[in-house]
């Protein structure tokens, strides 16, 4: 039901508060109501669902222009409102390692996001397969004339699904699970004393009204750049590397990223393989399909490029006739026999720390900061788009079925001087990671260091394929839903550590250094001591003097030995089991060998020994 | 605008040329010629060692 704010509410009834009303969360809402309930905060209007959002989605854009950000719907149903329902899955490719790019990969795996993707289809009205069917004519016109690309298509949901449409909407408003508030905006976090969790959340209403409200476990689905704002702007009250502001490496809001689009070519199909036809054949489809050219695996690992498709839109011959006035007479006398194209070409970009969203010094009429909005493309990035272009057109004029030419700002050896079109997908803004040194949030969407708070949508993506991502971060919302009813999910506990630190008192022996994060180790040998039985896992946060041998025993056992560098590069260490000896207490016990002193290294007349420093550990 | 090259071969020397240059772009091995037409590196070879036009693009002058 619709909420009225003014009126008293019992807000510790909702076990879950969602912020923002789009895919993400709606979705995440309709799934966990039946396991608690739900409530929703959407800073936009119920109706004016076609109109852009204004205001609070104003930004101060200082990188590669992006015009496009005021498609991003502030209002009910959020941005699917809009929604044009192309979709395609990730590639496995994306999960692993491609070192040929210098991009590492996800911290989960394919199946732990495809096992969610049916469900994901499913509540998108898309198809259960994307596979190409048995269709003589393209198999042996395109995909045998083409080795090294493959045909695939990018499907478009029936009926498009759009959630704040009359009709759409009372599914979720009418819930009984399901309460929502519009025209409230979260305008931020309020972090209890230890900061390792969400007390509440500061709502400010259009007529400038504010309140408070206590909240359980709270969702952030704001989207790709309001969810990375409202940590920052929330995060900027407490200390420098604190966990809204990602951590020690202050990750949030680093690594945006976008689709970057450009319309680099004409194809000149021979008409003989009737390839056009063959395309425009898919857009008679229901649901209607696009028809996607993509390089195989090997040819992008031989040439060292990130992922691209070739998207043929239903354009056909549209060229501005000065681009063909150079065209030789015998060609255009002939040109009945060919298809003319101008496909879009959709690129992953690398993602990178110099491409973010941070806080502007303007402010919006809440008084929060608006996001700063910095898309950048490496140099890197510009030649690998070059390079799979032509790449591209190589292949597509193998067999002499095409010829293929640049357009006219295309003919040049330096393409960072262009501005591609972006696809207002913003992406990797709170990126998941193994650990807080690479990310903001763990493999369960939950951000490192916060017990109750999680992220949904686009940010979470380490990187993002050149797919649209609707129906990728869906596929995450829902593992995320499973995770949040599950059994784990209430049973992790993150200990911080550090002055100021209400855990401090677990560290025992051997833990003498303090330092305003964290502790360090002098002693060779130093335990922490958890009040906490039935341990079934554990992650460390630490770093320390690299050279040093350490092993880490947990409750006897041991779990890691190795140098601290090793530990240290080790990501974000898990060690999960089920045969840890439970007891009253679980005792994590770290032996050193091969500590020295800063005066020993030369660096300093510090006598002190170089140990080990810890800033958290999380057990569940 | 005829192939400038390819069509003055003998039959062998065409199959021979025609396999380089379908190689060539499967391979990645492409060129972006000023006007913007993108040939195979063998073919770029071929109109640099001629003293003939370079082709507009015509597909079935490429392959027979």
């Amino acid at each position: 039901m619709l909420l009225d704010l003014a009126a008293a509410q019992d807000w510790r009834a909702y076990r879950f508060v969602v912020v923002g009303s789009g895919f993400a969360g709606l979705f995440l809402a309709e799934k966990l109501a039946s396991h608690g309930r739900v409530l929703v905060i959407e800073a936009g209007p119920l109706d004016e669902h076609l109109a852009l959002g204004r205001g609070y989605y104003d930004v101060q854009s200082t990188g590669i222009p992006t015009p496009a950000l005021g498609a991003r719907l502030s209002a009910f149903g959020g941005t699917s409102n809009h929604w044009t329902g192309q979709s395609r899955p990730f590639s496995p490719t994306i999960f692993g390692n491609r070192s040929h790019v210098g991009i590492a990969g996800w911290p989960i795996t394919y199946r732990e996001y495809a096992a969610y993707l049916p469900e994901a289809q499913a509540w998108l009205n898309l198809p259960p397969s994307y596979d190409l069917p048995d269709r003589p004519g393209i198999e042996s016109g395109l995909l045998e004339g083409m080795p090294g690309l493959t045909a695939q298509r990018f499907f478009s949901s029936l009926p498009l699904l759009h959630l704040g449409y009359q009709g759409t909407r009372e599914r979720f408003i009418d819930n009984p699970a399901i309460d929502v508030l519009v025209k409230t905006r979260v305008i931020d976090l309020e972090l209890d004393p230890g900061g390792t969790r969400v007390a509440a959340l500061q709502v400010a209403r259009a007529d400038g009204s504010r309140h408070r409200i206590p909240a359980e476990t709270v969702l952030l689905a704001a989207g790709g750049i309001e969810n990375a704002r409202l940590m920052l702007w929330a995060g900027r009250k407490y200390q420098r590397g604190n966990p809204l502001l990602g951590g020690p490496n202050e990750l949030t809001g680093k690594y945006y990223s976008e689709h970057p689009v450009f319309l680099p070519a004409e194809i000149y199909y021979d008409h003989r393989l009737d390839l056009s036809q063959a395309m425009l054949r898919e857009f008679d489809q229901q649901p209607p399909q696009f028809f996607l050219w993509m390089p195989e695996d090997e040819m992008l690992e031989r040439h060292r490029l990130t992922r691209f498709g070739v998207l043929h839109y239903d354009q056909g011959l549209s060229l501005d006739p000065s681009e063909t006035a150079d065209l030789d007479a015998p060609y255009l006398s002939a040109s009945q026999r060919y298809k003319v194209s101008v496909p879009a070409f959709k690129f992953e970009q690398t993602p990178h720390t110099g491409s973010f969203v941070g806080l502007s010094d303007l402010k919006d009429r809440d008084g929060t900061a608006l996001p700063r909005v910095h898309w950048a493309l490496t140099g890197d990035d510009f030649d690998r788009f070059r390079r799979a272009t032509l790449l591209f057109c190589g292949l597509i004029s193998q067999r002499g079925h095409a010829r293929v030419r640049l357009r006219p700002q295309y003919r040049t050896e330096d393409w960072s001087a262009l501005v591609p079109t972006l696809s207002s997908h913003h992406l990797g803004t709170t990126r998941m990671a193994h650990a807080t040194a690479h990310g903001v949030v763990d493999t369960d969407s939950r951000v490192f260091g916060i017990a109750n708070l999680y992220v949904a949508g686009a940010s979470v993506f380490p990187h993002g394929d050149f797919l649209n991502p609707t129906l990728n971060f869906l596929a995450l919302a829902a593992r995320l839903a499973d995770h949040l009813t599950g059994s784990t999910s209430s049973d992790c506990t993150v200990y911080r550590f550090g002055a100021g630190r209400p855990w401090s008192h677990l560290l025992g022996e051997g833990w003498s250094g303090t330092e305003e994060r964290g502790r360090w180790t002098e002693a060779p040998l130093a335990r922490i001591t958890v009040p906490r039985a039935g341990l079934r896992g554990f992650r460390i946060y630490g770093t320390g003097f690299r050279k040093a041998g350490v092993t880490v025993s947990a409750n006897g056992r041991q779990v890691f030995s190795g140098t601290v560098e090793q530990l240290a590069n080790n990501r974000y260490p898990e060690f999960t089991s089920t045969d840890f000896p439970s007891g009253e207490t679980f005792e994590l016990v770290f032996s050193f060998t091969n500590l020295v002193t800063p005066a020993q290294l030369g660096e300093s007349d510090d006598g002190r020994l170089l140990g080990y420093f810890i800033q958290w550990l999380e057990v569940w | 605008m005829p192939h400038p090259v390819l069509e003055t071969l003998d039959p062998e020397q065409f199959v021979t040329l025609r396999n380089a240059i379908e190689a060539d772009y499967a391979t990645g091995r492409v060129i972006a010629l000023p006007d913007g037409w993108i040939v195979s590196l063998t073919e770029a070879r071929l109109f640099a060692e001629s003293d003939k036009p370079t082709p507009t693009g015509r597909p079935d002058r490429v392959s027979p």
